[in-house]
């Protein structure tokens, strides 16, 4: 019985939430060809190759648990030392921080307002609005 | 009778039900619509010419006794490590922006003084050129010392960031990023000078002329390596008067200085991981004449559980030029001059804990001991032997 309960409380703790299905989306216009090392630049503001720095990079706010699951995966970086490397970036003026939207939905309408607008988003929630450029 | 009330009651409720359903669906439609327009609202707003944002430092200190430690006495001060910045930056175009940086400190009484004011651009190699108020990058952390958020500690090492006399120049710098395979480097020119209002040693004003400066620093994902070095002119120190001697002249507590070269080296190391953190920076300030040419430098070791990170950090301060100084036998100058000749070693032991994203706070205690048979350059009248200092903060950025 007390393993029955343990092994139940095992499954609840590890059947936390996943996103197994997150994907780097940008506006149809955007070329293919998007890899993680130049994704992880592009989401750290830093200069690509993939775009030439000419992105309108799109995040999620720290509200939203897929940023946190997306920069574990693609910047390495947590929530507190990403927030900590952009307010380093913002207060030496070396770069300012992405626009922040709070889900799917208004960072796919602001992608279709920017034909080099890119963000990341559930699989699930992919359209006809935007293109899938890379899967991490 | 009872079946027809049955028929009615059930048709009724059904029909209820039914103009609910398409009442709902007729919200939810309204609502899509208005959440559309919303969106599109947003996505048009995105126009980010305009950037303002601040940091925040709210802190408590407190020392068991009085010699000093980073302005901190027996009594305990809210004032020594807080502070409020806000900084505006304009973006007409990708090329071009202007930003100003404002900071209020509360161990100078809250006034707010601008520590970055400049106009930026971009050329197409991509060299960017800054002109106006810019942040003097002696150090590895000078850049951004007073945003506490950026930093592990509590308080940075005070054995080589409490003792700079000016943290901003006016003048240009020219800055360059080469992108390698997976790592940057970073390039940065800059000459300018500043004025001291009573910054320097003993309360001297003067002016800091012909800086001239290099930084090169490599960084990946997990490494930042970082060397500088700054050339400069201290000119026209003038010490307040203390009183006047028996020939009428003026006594100052240090003989006015009227040009001296000195030169600020730095090389560090910063390692950071998702569990690890490893900080380490030497430093080398040289002065001719007898203002004090020092070596001070810290290794700090912090380890991230989730949210906290506890650290340890280890600093050493020391002046190498003594003698400079033991030749002065002037009444006044001699000791206003010993004092400028100073050793000590901090250990520090604290967490930083991150409550939310922008927000952390920090528990901090250090131990100063090792001042030979100086003041350990802390308070002019000090003659502990050690001092203990208990920090609790709250950096936030916004």
């Amino acid at each position: 019985m007390k393993k029955n309960i343990i092994i139940v409380l095992l499954s609840v703790l590890f059947s936390l939430p996943t996103f197994a299905d997150i994907v780097v989306v940008g506006n149809p216009a955007l070329p293919d060809g998007l890899t993680k090392k130049e994704a992880k630049k592009i989401f750290l503001g830093k200069k690509d190759k993939y775009s030439q720095g000419d992105l309108y990079v799109i995040e999620l706010s720290s509200t939203n648990p897929m940023k946190a699951e997306f920069h574990k995966r693609v910047t390495k970086k947590s929530l507190a030392q990403l927030e900590s490397y952009w307010s380093k970036q913002l207060f030496t003026g070396k770069a300012t921080p992405p626009l922040e939207v709070a889900d799917a939905n208004t960072l796919k309408a602001t992608i279709a307002q920017h034909s080099n607008g890119i963000g990341y988003i559930d699989e699930a929630d992919v359209d006809s609005s935007v293109k899938v450029l890379f899967k991490p | 009778m009872k079946k027809t009330i049955i028929t009615t009651a059930v048709l009724a409720s059904l029909a209820c039900s039914a103009a609910y359903a398409t009442e709902t669906s007729d919200d939810i439609a309204q609502l899509k619509q208005q959440v559309n327009s919303l969106n599109s609202l947003i996505a048009n707003m995105t126009k980010d010419s305009i950037h303002v944002s601040g940091f925040a430092s709210g802190a408590y200190g407190i020392s068991n006794n009085d010699a000093g430690y980073a302005g901190f006495d027996s009594e305990g001060s809210f004032h020594e490590d807080s502070l409020f910045g806000v900084q505006a930056t304009f973006k007409p175009s990708k090329k071009l922006e202007a930003t100003i940086q404002l900071v209020a400190k509360g161990e100078l009484d809250w006034a707010p003084k601008v520590t970055s004011a400049y106009l930026g651009y971009t050329f197409d190699n991509d060299i960017k050129l800054r002109a106006g108020k810019l942040r003097l990058p002696l150090f590895m952390l000078s850049d951004y010392l007073d945003l506490g958020y950026a930093q592990p500690w509590a308080r940075s090492p005070e054995e080589v960031y409490g003792r700079v006399p000016i943290s901003s120049f006016t003048g240009i710098d020219a800055s360059y990023e080469i992108e390698l395979d997976d790592s940057y480097i970073n390039l940065q020119a800059f000459t300018g000078n500043e004025e001291m209002g009573d910054e320097s040693a003993a309360g001297g004003a003067g002016s800091v002329e012909d800086i001239i400066g290099l930084v090169a620093s490599w960084n990946d994902d997990y490494w930042t390596v970082r060397a500088s070095y700054t050339i400069a002119t201290v000119k026209d120190v003038e010490f307040p008067v203390l009183g006047i001697d028996a020939g009428g002249n003026p006594i100052t507590a240090l003989p006015d200085i009227d040009s001296e070269s000195g030169s600020y080296a730095s090389f560090g190391v910063r390692y950071e991981d998702e569990t690890w953190l490893v900080m380490a920076e030497a430093t080398q300030t040289r002065v001719d004449g007898y203002f004090s040419d020092s070596n001070a430098g810290y290794v700090t070791l912090g380890y991230h559980l989730n949210q906290v990170m506890p650290y340890v950090s280890l600093a050493r301060l020391e002046t190498v030029d003594n003698e400079e100084r033991e030749s002065i036998t002037h009444p006044v100058h001699g000791p206003a001059a010993a004092n400028l000749t100073y050793e000590r070693t901090s250990y520090s032991i604290g967490t930083r804990w991150d409550i939310q994203p922008g927000l952390a706070m920090k528990f901090d205690v250090t131990y100063a001991s090792n001042f030979g048979d100086t003041n350990g350059g802390l308070a002019q009248s000090n003659t502990e032997d050690s001092t203990t200092v208990f920090t609790v903060k709250v950096d936030a950025t916004f």
